[in-house]
């Protein structure tokens, strides 16, 4: 038996009644031990004894009496917070999980590709928040979505239709608020829509199954409509602010023909037409020569912006990589040496007729092809034809008219 | 010989949710209940009788604020409000120890018992033996301190400091001999009174 059972026991035997000397009788080789010990218990025994006097006990029920109402007058308007204070934690965890929730959901939105499932999400998200611009600042905005999108084609190497419908849409947009703003402006936005045009029917060129060549060239054809659309009301100065509208032809009477340009530089890209990328114009030997770009190895430029009227490009300002339109280094490969000079495809050329609200064209609107006046040249550096050599006579150009 | 009001689960449980829908008679019953109880643990902690009423009044007025938010152990709900409210008194008597400074008494190894004398003299000699025993008690750690007040305040069997405390018997048996030991070390040999 060790020393902690044998000291219970005298405790117990204590309790019963027994006196210390009986229980250290009983134990008498723990006895010097146990001593000390249940002498101490037997002091402790007088604690047992104590309790609150009677006035004490009153006094004190007095007080809780009061504590008690104290506390019903502040409890009773927090009666809801002690009832939320169950539901604080399930709700601190809900929000918790739902703030979690929402930055998973944001970045994975953020990070999405096209084929991805949050990728449709995206799309209409970075286009909502072009919504509330107005003029400039929309087109501007609308650009770079329309930008991101024609990136997001690259990146993902496929002709994603919601990616290709977002650009066109972004691009239509842009297209058709920059008619509100002046003739500079537009040319910029139409340089840009060219750009992304140029892109897409690079990238349908390397694409590597028709399904997607053609869609690709599809899109690409929709956007050159667009390029050619603006730059048509341009070239009538329709649409711009503090341009008066030309008046209608009145019948019998004989109008005169808007200024032309004799010797005006092609407002029309001039490497539109490629392979896979169906136009609605044939390109056709223009009277102004173009330029050609420098070097064999081309990668994808943009034509200068048109110029305005009877303007004549004297360098090659434009002759720039096409920014988030530039195709992969491996599409881009594929380009070279089939970039040939190509002949000026007029805007006219792709017109799709007269536009909402113009003048209808008369006899004298028609586009000019002046034989007569031989355009400028433009040599580039690197190469090509002399500069100012006279122009080659003029091919007739079949020209086909698209329908509106 | 004072004889613990039995306290069994059912009736701490209902008095305490009654308490905590407003009910000052379940909470005068909790008083009555535990009043002495926590009056003997205070008296045993800080040794000084007038201290201990009024520091026990103040226990059960903090109960009133806290008790909204005390969540009853449906396993053992009696031990759980218990030892609840014994936190309450420690937390109180740690507080009061430490801004006011207690009187120090030397730990006189002649100490008398008590007798039953209601004389000034009695009444005196049984104050100095409760600041003694206070501060022998004081030397103990809060597990043993427990132990001791179950043992020889509330005359709770080892089973049930067990289940107070949340310990096995042998584990009680252990706490028990070492404050016995420590006590028995501090206050000396009993001088038996005459």
């Amino acid at each position: 038996m060790n020393l902690e059972a044998i000291l219970d026991d005298c405790l117990i035997r204590l309790q019963q009644g027994e006196s210390v000397g009986d229980c250290l009788d009983r134990y008498p080789q723990q006895a010097a031990e146990l001593k000390p010990m249940l002498a101490a218990a037997a002091r402790l025994r007088v604690l047992s004894a104590q309790r609150l006097a009677a006035d004490r006990r009153l006094a004190g029920k007095r007080a809780l009496r009061q504590a008690f109402a104290a506390q019903s007058e502040r409890v009773r308007p927090a009666a809801w917070t002690g009832w939320f204070s169950w539901l604080k934690a399930p709700v601190a965890v809900g929000m918790a999980a739902l703030l979690l929730f929402v930055v998973a959901a944001a970045s994975a939105v953020a990070a999405s590709r096209p084929g991805d499932p949050t990728y449709p999400a995206r799309v209409v998200i970075e286009r909502a928040a072009t919504w509330p611009l107005r003029g400039n600042q929309r087109v501007a905005a609308e650009l770079a979505v329309a930008e991101r999108r024609l990136a997001d084609v690259q990146r993902a190497g496929r002709a994603d239709p919601i990616a290709l419908g977002a650009l066109v849409s972004s691009d239509e947009t842009a297209a058709s608020v920059a008619e509100t703003l002046p003739p500079t402006e537009r040319a910029a936005v139409a340089e840009r829509i060219e750009a992304h045009a140029t892109g897409l029917s690079i990238l349908a060129d390397a694409a590597a199954d028709d399904a997607t060549r053609q869609r690709l060239a599809v899109a690409a054809r929709q956007l050159q409509r667009l390029v050619g659309r603006l730059r048509i009301r341009l070239e009538r100065g329709d649409g711009a602010e503090g341009m008066e509208p030309p008046a209608p032809p009145m019948h019998g009477t004989t109008v005169a023909p808007r200024p032309t340009p004799l010797a005006r530089p092609t407002t029309a890209p001039e490497h539109t037409p490629r392979a896979g990328m169906p136009t609605d114009a044939p390109p056709t030997p223009a009277a102004t020569p173009t330029r050609r770009p420098t070097g064999a190895t081309a990668e994808l430029t943009v034509s200068p912006p048109a110029g305005t009227r009877g303007e004549r490009p004297t360098a090659p300002a434009a002759a720039m990589t096409a920014g988030p339109a530039s195709p992969a280094p491996g599409i881009v490969a594929t380009r070279r040496a089939e970039w040939t000079p190509e002949p000026t495809r007029r805007a006219t050329d792709i017109a799709p007729g007269p536009m909402p609200g113009s003048p209808p064209a008369g006899p004298t609107r028609r586009p000019v092809a002046t034989p007569e006046a031989p355009a400028p040249t433009w040599q580039p550096p690197g190469g090509g034809p002399p500069a100012n050599t006279p122009a080659p006579p003029p091919q007739p150009q079949p020209t086909r008219r698209r329908r509106p | 010989m004072a004889v613990p009001t039995p306290v069994t689960d059912e009736t701490v449980t209902s008095l305490v949710l009654r308490c905590q829908r407003g009910d000052q008679s379940a909470l005068e019953q909790l008083y009555e209940l535990y009043a002495d109880r926590i009056y003997r643990y205070l008296l045993a902690r800080l040794g000084d009788e007038e201290l201990a009423a009024d520091l026990t009044t103040e226990v059960f007025v903090r109960m009133i604020g806290r008790l909204a938010g005390f969540r009853l152990n449906r396993q053992r709900p009696a031990a759980s409000f218990s030892a609840w409210l014994y936190r309450i008194a420690a937390n109180l008597a740690c507080d009061h120890r430490r801004s006011r400074r207690v009187v120090q008494v030397s730990l006189d190894p002649e100490l008398p018992l008590p007798g039953l004398d209601p004389a000034p003299e009695a009444v005196a000699e049984q104050r100095e033996t409760l600041a003694r025993l206070a501060q022998a008690i004081q030397a103990l750690n809060e597990e043993q301190r427990l132990v001791i007040i179950g043992k020889f305040v509330e005359e709770m069997s080892n089973a049930q400091i067990a289940a107070w405390l949340g310990k096995t018997e042998g584990a009680v048996k252990s706490l028990q001999h070492r404050a016995l030991r420590t006590l028995g070390r501090l206050l000396g040999p009993a001088k038996r009174p005459t």
